[in-house]
């Protein structure tokens, strides 16, 4: 009996399991007053993935609606002349292959690993704010996220998007 | 004895569970009126595969006239001369080897390399766009991936692929 425990012990012990886990920064300029800074506009928008679902025009429209939800909500105003800061967006999306082990049963009643292959759509969100007149930006977030699936990676950008954001420091009322 | 069948059947349907899953979006633009969008015609079937059932011609009429029924049900009318809505459906077909490790590894075009491994699954990607014929702007996009070891199953679900996606198209009011 205890050998057999000890077995499932070094197998459960051995198992590592694929982690789809997100990641997140965001970078602020420590010298900018952000508060000062009052109005946006969406300047360049980009995407570089062989998938479908991200390579498209309304994709990259979703993205820009909650990117511009996010920024009224910190306070800031849309203006399309001379605005204060100008806001960039990017999404790089890359396919890997994985494989992911499970434990069944086995013909004894013992545990037994299996590999399963799986595909796995990752996305990376770089959102650069410049000052109108600045070549570097004053606030950058970036935010990858690995999903089983297109469309789930699709669904969730947006909503990593807004999570970048609500990062963003407030402007002054 | 028949523990063992069973065992071994468990095996290969988890091992081939992902490898068979479906996953589709529909993606459209919140801000055009579709009801005042009443017309189409489906322009081009474009096929991107090496393989012989999914790049048949058959395919592409099969895939055509599914389009056809299936906007025709949602309350459109195909429209041959200055239709308002163009539609073009694209399918590609992608072979995958899984290597030692369990990985899946794309295959690249490498037609007569002895080196190359058999083929143990084909992704089918169907794209369908539907473009404002005035504006030319796309306006609603549908992708469907399809991942079977026999790229014939592939093949032969497509057209039930492009109905079900086509069926989220917005319905038209009877006038």
């Amino acid at each position: 009996m205890i050998p057999r425990l000890l077995a499932l012990v070094g197998v459960l012990l051995g198992l590592t399991a694929v982690i789809l886990a997100d990641e997140s920064s965001v970078q602020a300029d420590p010298t900018t007053d952000f508060s000062v800074l009052r109005t946006f506009s969406f300047r360049a928008q980009q995407v570089q993935s062989r998938r479908e679902e991200l390579d498209n025009p309304l994709f990259l429209k979703k993205l820009a609606a909650a990117i511009r939800r996010g920024l009224i909500a910190k306070g800031l105003t849309e203006a399309r002349d001379r605005p204060d800061l100008l806001v960039d967006f990017t999404i790089t999306g890359e396919d890997f292959g994985d494989a992911e082990r499970r434990l069944v049963r086995g013909i004894r009643g013992g545990p037994v690993a299996i590999r399963q292959p799986i595909r796995i759509a990752e996305g990376t969100l770089v959102i650069d704010v410049f000052k109108r007149d600045d070549s570097a930006p004053i606030w950058r977030g970036v935010y990858r996220d690995d999903e089983r699936t297109g469309s789930k990676l699709t669904y969730k950008l947006p909503q990593d998007a807004m999570q970048l954001i609500a990062k963003y420091p407030k402007a002054r009322r | 004895m028949r523990a063992i069948a069973l065992w071994c059947l468990t095996i290969v349907a988890l091992s081939s569970a992902s490898l068979v899953a479906d996953d589709y979006i529909v993606l459209l633009d919140d801000d055009v009126d579709f009801s005042t969008l009443r017309t189409f015609t489906v322009r081009d079937v474009n096929v991107t595969s090496q393989h012989p059932a999914l790049g048949s011609p058959i395919l592409k009429n099969q895939l055509r006239d599914a389009a056809l029924a299936a906007l025709t049900e949602r309350g459109l009318r195909a429209a041959s001369n200055q239709p308002a809505l163009i539609v073009d459906c694209s399918l590609r077909g992608v072979n995958f080897t899984v290597d030692r490790t369990g990985r899946p590894v794309e295959q690249r075009n490498t037609r007569g390399d002895r080196r190359r491994k058999p083929r143990d699954f084909t992704e089918g990607t169907l794209v369908i766009d539907v473009t404002r014929a005035d504006t030319r702007e796309l306006v609603w996009r549908g992708v469907y991936h399809d991942s079977e070891p026999d790229p014939s199953k592939v093949a032969a679900a497509i057209p039930a692929h492009a109905a079900k996606l086509l069926s989220r198209f917005p319905k038209q009011k009877k006038p």
